[in-house]
């Protein structure tokens, strides 16, 4: 088998990303090279034993290889079902069918021993391409793609070199394998086998040096890796220092066999059960991403709850496990992404992600770690929460600024209408008046009396009509309040109530629409303490409090004022939301009524 | 007697000079603005009183007020009677309290009755006090818990009420058809019911009056 056709396989799954398909019912349903993987490793596993045990391997021996190559294998299907996309997984099944090749030369079938010793070693340089490929699935430098390719090519030449000198009649120690009465090898060649321990020393020593270069190559990707990628890098490093030790002992073994002896057992469990540990380790790595999709949901609870720019971006950080992380939010005046000390962000290829609104406009921008490129699901995750983060405080900060405009308009509006009236109608009347009065002067003397009495009726008609005029121009917006602020305006307030009042404000000015809701606030809590509350006496008091205006009307009624149903304090809640207040309305049946709001003033 | 009107109302001050005209008054100039220029007409004419609205423009809220300030600061011998379309208790009563020696309120319409105008305006220049009798009312009828005024007879409440408007014992004695002295001993029933100082007389009654109602 040639090279090309080993790394064949891997190739063409780029055609099938996904190893489960969707029939029409719908439900997932493995693919057939799921299953086909799955059935090479039982059999593999099998085939392995069943060799293992023609070489005399004990029970214990059997199984613990057993375990650690269908850990692998199952550690891989695992990986292979949940990452699809990802070649990990089917990196780790090839590491788990081949790991029980070397079993094969336990057997006196010739072929199969053939196949045994010649790739027997096969499992390493699927693992070498296993740590390059981690955790991407693919080995991205050129130069590490080099090694692999040599890996497999000193298995599949420098195998059967060694293969073609392997005596197994005369070599006994040559592997791993108790091996008596193995073989024969059918591909020995006659006379080659006083060859064997130089052609098996350089192939070790080669074997040795590719360990080394792969080393370096994982040290220098470690040094230049970020956190996230760091922890992702881990279990390659634990499959590193294992294979390192494995061969190292195998080195002490060759070397000096007299010194390993007593001690050779335990090695070989201890790095037996190990190297079981580092499937899992990889599948850890693999699903350690998968787990981080699950923390978005938290994120958006977190960020729905404060979107402040700097704590989003902590949040993300986290989530990611990337603290590199810079989050970019649209800036439509500069036409740019900017962080939160309103430096730029700007895109860097794979280490970046756009995350635009649902109407297509620019709302964030990622600048990540391009190792998060690799799982695409959790950077969807994260942008959909960003989205929803980002748009729910757009919303707000918008519907807040619509409520504080249309407040500000509506406040306007009514001091412009009072004035108009001010101005307009009462000059007006008060001029009819005027000449009224002059039409009487002109009458006194005049014969007709019901004349002059038609003139009082229109007088007083008039003077009604000027006080009508006088309360509904109040009622729209007490010129007092424009002119002297709250404190003098709820005095006046008292005095035209229908019960005492006892006013304590403090003297200062507010915001005209601050001042206008506390006004109307309590406009409207006098007036239920004069309808519904049946109270005697209520007390009014507005102070400033950090920044907050707290408007308190207390009076010693009857209570049970709700305010869920009375429209006049709904509206009251209503109003005093428009300026980002709160309204607090206690009132126990039969314990008075307390109208509390609380606004923001700056 | 000589008059300026600020009002900015063109009609209304068209009116109100006509009426005042008709009645006798001089009415050197009118002005529709409470700024420097109501300032200039009255440092070049040296009006007996001035009748200004409360709110002028541009921002029609107290211009007339600081106006009335300043025209009194600068000539204490001029009477100022301010216009209100409200009955305001507040500011204008501390305006009052500050100065109340020939200074006056009364509310808008009151204009019309010219026999009402012509007397405040009078009064005003001559020194007194004159408060519009709605905002006395509202004082002496703003619900308030039990105290002292509960102890005041009918007849003594309505002399109490006419003092706040600033009128003198005499013109009380005419409203309300009875003797000086019977005033003088209402009068002295108030104070001392009220706990206030009884030698007040004059625009310090007033303001006695007036601050013991907005307590």
């Amino acid at each position: 088998m040639s090279v090309p056709g080993v790394l064949a396989p891997y190739a063409r799954t780029r055609a099938w990303p996904t190893v489960w398909r969707v029939d029409r019912q719908g439900k997932r349903a493995p693919s057939l090279r799921w299953g086909a993987a799955a059935a090479a490793a039982v059999a593999s596993g099998a085939a392995g034993s069943w060799a293992y045990a023609q070489a005399g391997g004990s029970g214990a021996d059997i199984a613990r290889d057993l375990a650690v190559g269908w850990a692998y294998a199952g550690a891989g299907l695992v990986a292979w079902w949940r990452r699809p996309g990802n070649r990990t997984g089917l990196l780790m099944v090839a590491e788990g069918v081949t790991w029980f090749l070397g079993n094969l030369q336990g057997t006196s079938v010739p072929a199969l021993f053939a196949v045994g010793a010649w790739w027997e070693a096969l499992n390493m340089a699927v693992l070498v391409h296993l740590v390059l490929a981690f955790p991407e699935g693919r080995v991205a430098s050129a130069f590490a793609r080099r090694l692999v390719v040599f890996s497999y090519g000193l298995v599949a030449v420098g195998g059967l070199l060694r293969t073609l000198a392997f005596d197994p009649g005369i070599s006994t120690d040559a592997t791993y394998l108790a091996c008596h009465g193995c073989g024969p090898n059918p591909l020995l060649v006659p006379g080659a086998a006083h060859l064997f321990d130089a052609v098996d020393a350089g192939y070790r020593a080669i074997g040795w040096a590719i360990t080394l270069v792969m080393l370096a190559a994982i040290v220098r990707r470690w040094r230049h890796a970020s956190v996230a990628r760091r922890r992702a890098l881990l279990p390659a490093w634990i499959a590193v220092a294992i294979a390192t030790s494995f061969l190292l002992w195998d080195l002490i073994h060759y070397a000096l066999p007299a010194l390993s002896g007593p001690a050779e057992s335990v090695v070989l469990l201890l790095s037996d059960l190990a190297q079981a540990a580092v499937p899992l380790a990889f599948l850890a790595g693999l699903l350690r991403m998968q787990l981080q999709r699950a923390e978005v949901g938290g994120l958006v609870i977190e960020v729905g709850a404060d979107p402040d720019p700097g704590r989003l971006r902590e949040a993300l950080a986290r989530v990611l496990g990337d603290p590199g992380l810079r989050l970019g939010l649209w800036q439509e005046e500069q036409g740019r992404y900017a962080d939160a000390e309103s430096l730029p962000v700007r895109a860097t290829g794979s280490g970046s992600t756009r995350v635009d609104s649902s109407r297509g406009t620019p709302l964030a921008l990622l600048v990540h770690d391009p190792v998060l490129a690799e799982d695409p699901e959790l950077l969807q995750a994260v942008g959909a929460a960003l989205r929803l983060a980002l748009e729910n405080l757009w919303l707000r900060n918008r519907a807040k600024e619509v409520t504080s405009r249309i407040v500000q308009a509506a406040e306007a509006e009514r001091g412009r209408l009072e004035r108009d009236l001010h101005d307009g109608a009462q000059a007006r009347l008060v001029f009819a008046l005027m000449s009224l009065r002059r039409v009487d002067q002109g009458l006194v003397g005049h014969p007709d009396l019901s004349l002059r009495r038609s003139v009082a009726e229109v007088e007083s008609s008039l003077k009604l009509a000027l006080e009508e005029l006088r309360g509904i121009a109040h009622g729209i917006h007490p010129a007092v309040l424009t002119r002297e602020g709250l404190g003098p305006a709820l005095a006046a307030l008292a005095q035209q109530a229908a019960l005492p009042v006892v006013v304590a404000a403090d003297p200062r000015r507010y915001d005209p629409v601050v001042e206008s809701t506390a006004y109307f606030t309590v406009c409207e809590a006098l007036a239920n303490a004069a309808k519904h509350a049946r109270a005697r006496a209520v007390s009014v008091s507005a102070r400033h409090s950090e920044g907050t205006l707290v408007v308190e009307t207390v009076d010693d009624g009857i209570g049970g004022a709700d305010s869920g149903r009375g429209s006049g304090l709904r509206g009251l809640a209503d109003r005093i939301a428009a300026v980002d207040g709160v309204l607090h309305v206690h009132s126990p049946a039969g314990g008075g009524t307390r109208i509390r709001a609380e606004l923001p003033c700056g | 007697m000589r008059v300026i009107v600020a009002e900015d109302s063109v009609l209304l001050r068209q009116g109100i000079v006509r009426l005042l005209v008709d009645e006798g008054f001089e009415v050197p100039a009118a002005c529709g603005e409470a700024g420097p220029l109501l300032l200039g007409l009255v440092a070049e004419h040296r009006p007996d009183a001035v009748l200004l609205d409360i709110r002028m423009p541009p921002t029609h809220t107290d211009e007339g007020l600081v106006a009335a300030a300043q025209v009194r600061a600068a000539y204490p011998g001029t009477g100022v009677l301010l216009l209100s379309q409200y009955i305001e208790t507040t500011g204008t009563v501390r305006a009052l309290a500050d100065n109340p020696r020939g200074f006056g309120y009364l509310l808008k319409e009151r204009v019309a009755d010219i026999g009402e105008l012509a007397g405040a305006l009078k009064r005003v220049a001559a020194g007194e006090t004159v408060v519009d009798p709605l905002v006395v009312d509202r004082l002496l009828h703003t619900p308030r818990t039990a105290g002292p005024l509960d102890e005041l007879t009918a007849r003594e409440r309505e002399v109490l009420g006419l003092m706040a408007e600033g009128r003198s014992n005499e013109a009380i004695a005419r409203q309300l058809v009875i003797g000086g002295k019977t005033v003088e001993t209402h009068v002295r029933n108030v104070f001392t019911k009220l706990g206030l100082a009884a030698d007040l007389l004059d625009h310090r009654r007033v303001v006695a009056v007036l601050t013991y109602l907005r307590a």
